[in-house]
């Protein structure tokens, strides 16, 4: 690792070692010109302190006059060695006594001067009086070298530089512990976080060198790769999961460049990441858009979301269909700042669409015409019953009318035989004529529309008897229990069913049997069961359900006529009104028919 | 009042059903003259006294229509039509005698404005019974358009 041109360890040791310089630089000089002073005033003192002595006991030789004293007294200065000259002046000013003694008169001011020193050419020269009684009858001189003083001061100052220079060593040292202790902990920090950098590797973490702030910014460092890592595991977790999706999905920024491509738009669209990448979507992908492509961007801002379908090519080619969905993605700020887009390909679907379209298009047009065909069957068959109802019934009428005529007219004159054949003519016709009108029957009551409405079958049941003689004493007993239930039904329809099986009630009996009929109805969950009894020849359970079904007859019509239809009809009119019909009968013992119908549940009456 | 003069116009194709309704009439002893066309058309003609019928001696302007419903060329429901947009013929009475029991038949003929509406019983008894009917309501009790 290269060191940086202003590295911390460098600025820390300048820092410190200049502060420390400063610092001392600044006490040596004031210490040493405190010093300084200090010297020369002590010089000053002691000086004046021995030329005091001196002019004290010099008082009484000048006083006597007598010089040889007075040079005596300054002779004893030779203890003092720094102590170059001195001289004591008589009260006139002249020069009474010197030291040394060989020292010439001009080496010596000429005339003393008032009290006190001075510092002259490398020497402090001090006057002082001489007094006797309080009164000055002379002046001592002294003069002083200043090389004790300059001794001392050059002694201090080298001292002071040494002091200074050990100091300076102390602090350099110093510096290097401390920058080591500073700067270490962050080189390490700094390492850790160029690996990271440069490899992406999020899990290098900084040693923890000291349990100081450095100690802290480290373990936060760390925590902060430790969650950064979690982070870029979660998002490559949450990237491999877009990639599993088999929807496109793309970020583009305001501009249109790609800026996220998942594996499932390299699938869609077969560009893979890298070449999509940082192009122009809709260049890439030659989009067709619905609509202007501003209208959809102003659809964008305003709602945040849009959906469409596009057209959009393949990198093979192929144009494809895709369903999609934008939504507006936007910073903290609420400023757009990209778009992110899910296509899925509904191509396939399209075409199936399309398939589907046209091939309903095309069972349409069969419904139609298979409809028309249809109705063409139905108006036929409309057609041919009205025709059966019409045409056939009328030579039948015309065999028995003749038939009957011939009887009433030629009757007396024909053979017992020829009256028989007549007679059968007469009974075929008519019960030809019962079929076409039974078959009639049954066609009406298997087609068209019909209403429910709320019957009330005490009275359909009583108009009924009323209408046919069969159904009334002597030749019938029918009885019908009182309250009978209303249900919902189809009056005609009704009264074809209750006329049928009171028809048959009446027809099916042991010959010499008056029919008697028991009609009473019970409530069955919501429904409504009308029961028919009667005491006729019954019917075998094998023959149960055959003798609802068209020409179901199970006994010789011979015996006792009917053409077959009947029961089919009550079937099928009943299952129009959304009822059931059964019977209960064995053979011998009589018959109990049942029709299930709806109930009335709000009744207007 | 017993309207035994007028005479009765039978509209209808069927020989037989011809024979058999002139046999139960006699039955019932209707005597008023009854005269017959074949079809829709010579029904027309009949009623507006077009060509032989001009002449009223012979065929006189009837009492009652007794008319079928299935018709060559022009069936019974556009004669009923014609009839009632005929000025002269609007209080007519035209009962419709006819083999169909079909409920479209029955309420476009009284919508058409018939009188009335009978099927063709499938006996002769009854054919009988019902030509007594008619006599006994239509030529007895009932009063005709006097105008």
């Amino acid at each position: 690792m290269a060191e940086p041109q202003h590295s911390i360890k460098k600025r820390v040791q300048a820092v410190i070692l200049s502060g420390s310089v400063i610092v001392l630089l600044v006490t040596a000089v004031a210490f040493v010109s405190l010093e300084a002073i200090n010297f020369r005033a002590q010089l000053v003192r002691s000086l004046s302190t021995l030329a005091t002595v001196i002019a004290d006991n010099s008082a009484a030789p000048l006083a006597f006059d007598n010089a040889e004293v007075a040079e005596d007294i300054l002779d004893a200065l030779i203890a003092e060695p720094d102590i170059e000259a001195a001289a004591v002046y008589d009260g006139a000013g002249n020069l009474f006594a010197r030291y040394p003694a060989s020292l010439r008169d001009d080496q010596l001011p000429a005339r003393p001067a008032g009290e006190g020193h001075e510092f002259k050419d490398g020497a402090l020269v001090i006057f002082k009086p001489v007094l006797q009684e309080q009164k000055a009858i002379g002046t001592l001189y002294l003069q002083s070298s200043l090389r004790g003083l300059y001794t001392q001061f050059w002694l201090y100052t080298i001292i002071v530089i040494a002091v200074l220079l050990g100091t300076l060593a102390l602090a350099f040292v110093s510096a290097v512990l401390l920058q080591r202790r500073i700067s270490e902990p962050i080189l390490a920090l700094t390492q850790a976080a160029e690996l990271v950098t440069q490899r992406g590797d999020y899990s290098v973490r900084a040693a923890k060198l000291t349990e100081d702030e450095l100690g802290s910014l480290t373990d936060a460092f760390n925590r902060m790769l430790a969650e950064t890592q979690e982070n870029q595991q979660r998002l490559a977790q949450q990237a491999r999961l877009l990639d599993l999706s088999t929807d496109a999905i793309i970020v583009r920024s305001l501009d249109g460049l790609i800026q996220f491509w998942n594996t499932g738009a390299e699938e869609i669209y077969g560009w893979p990441r890298e070449e999509a990448l940082g192009r122009s979507k809709v260049e890439l992908l030659q989009t067709e858009f619905p609509e202007p492509p501003q209208e959809i961007m102003r659809k964008l801002e305003r709602d945040g979301r849009w959906s469409g379908e596009l057209v959009q090519t393949r990198r093979d080619g192929a144009r494809i269909h895709v369903s999609t969905r934008w939504v507006l993605d936007r910073e903290a700020d609420g400023k757009p700042f990209r778009v992110l887009i899910t296509d899925n390909d509904i191509t396939l679907r399209k075409q199936a669409e399309e398939l589907m379209r046209s091939e309903a298009i095309r069972l349409d047009a069969l419904v139609e015409q298979r409809t028309a065909r249809l109705q063409d069957t139905i108006g036929e068959l409309e057609a041919f019953s009205y025709s059966v109802s019409h045409d056939m019934r009328a030579p039948l009428r015309a065999m028995q009318g003749y038939a009957k005529a011939l009887l009433t007219d030629y009757g007396a004159r024909l053979d017992a035989e020829a009256n028989h054949y007549l007679d059968r003519i007469f009974r075929a016709a008519n019960r030809l004529d019962l079929l076409v009108q039974d078959v009639l029957a049954y066609s009406r009551v298997a087609k068209g529309e019909i209403e429910l409405r709320p019957v009330n079958l005490e009275r359909l049941i009583d108009d009924i008897i009323s209408a046919h003689p069969e159904f009334q004493a002597p030749r019938s007993r029918v009885v019908v229990e009182p309250a009978l239930h209303r249900v919902m039904g189809h009056e005609a329809y009704l009264t074809q069913c209750v006329t049928n099986l009171l028809g048959n009630a009446v027809k099916f009996v042991r010959e010499g049997t008056t029919p008697e009929i028991h009609v009473w109805s019970e409530r069955l969950n919501g429904r409504v069961r009308l029961w028919f009894e009667d005491n006729g020849i019954g019917i075998d359970r094998l023959h149960h359900e055959r003798i609802f079904q068209i020409f179901g007859q199970v006994y010789p019509e011979k015996k006792y006529g009917g053409t077959g239809i009947g029961l089919a009809i009550v079937r099928k009119a009943v299952q129009r009104m959304n009822g059931e019909v059964g019977v209960e009968s064995d053979i011998h013992k009589g018959s109990r028919f049942w029709l299930i119908l709806n109930e009335v549940k709000y009744d207007d009456n | 009042m017993t309207t035994t003069n007028r005479a009765l116009l039978l509209v209808e194709d069927n020989e037989d059903d011809v024979f058999l309704m002139k046999r139960a009439l006699q039955g019932a002893h209707v005597v008023n003259p009854l005269q017959v066309v074949e079809d829709g058309q010579e029904a027309l003609d009949y009623l507006g006294g077009n060509g032989k019928f001009a002449d009223r001696d012979q065929y006189p302007l009837p009492a009652v229509v007794f008319l079928d419903l299935k018709l060559p060329f022009i069936s019974g429901h556009d004669v009923l039509a014609w009839i009632r947009q005929q000025k002269e013929f609007e209080t007519l009475v035209v009962i419709v005698l006819t083999s169909s029991n079909e409920a479209s038949d029955l309420s476009r003929c009284y919508a058409l404005g018939a009188n009335s509406y009978l099927v063709k019983p499938p006996t002769p008894e009854q054919l009988e019974d019902l030509a007594k009917a008619f006599k006994w309501y239509w030529l007895e009790y009932n009063q005709f358009d006097k105008s």
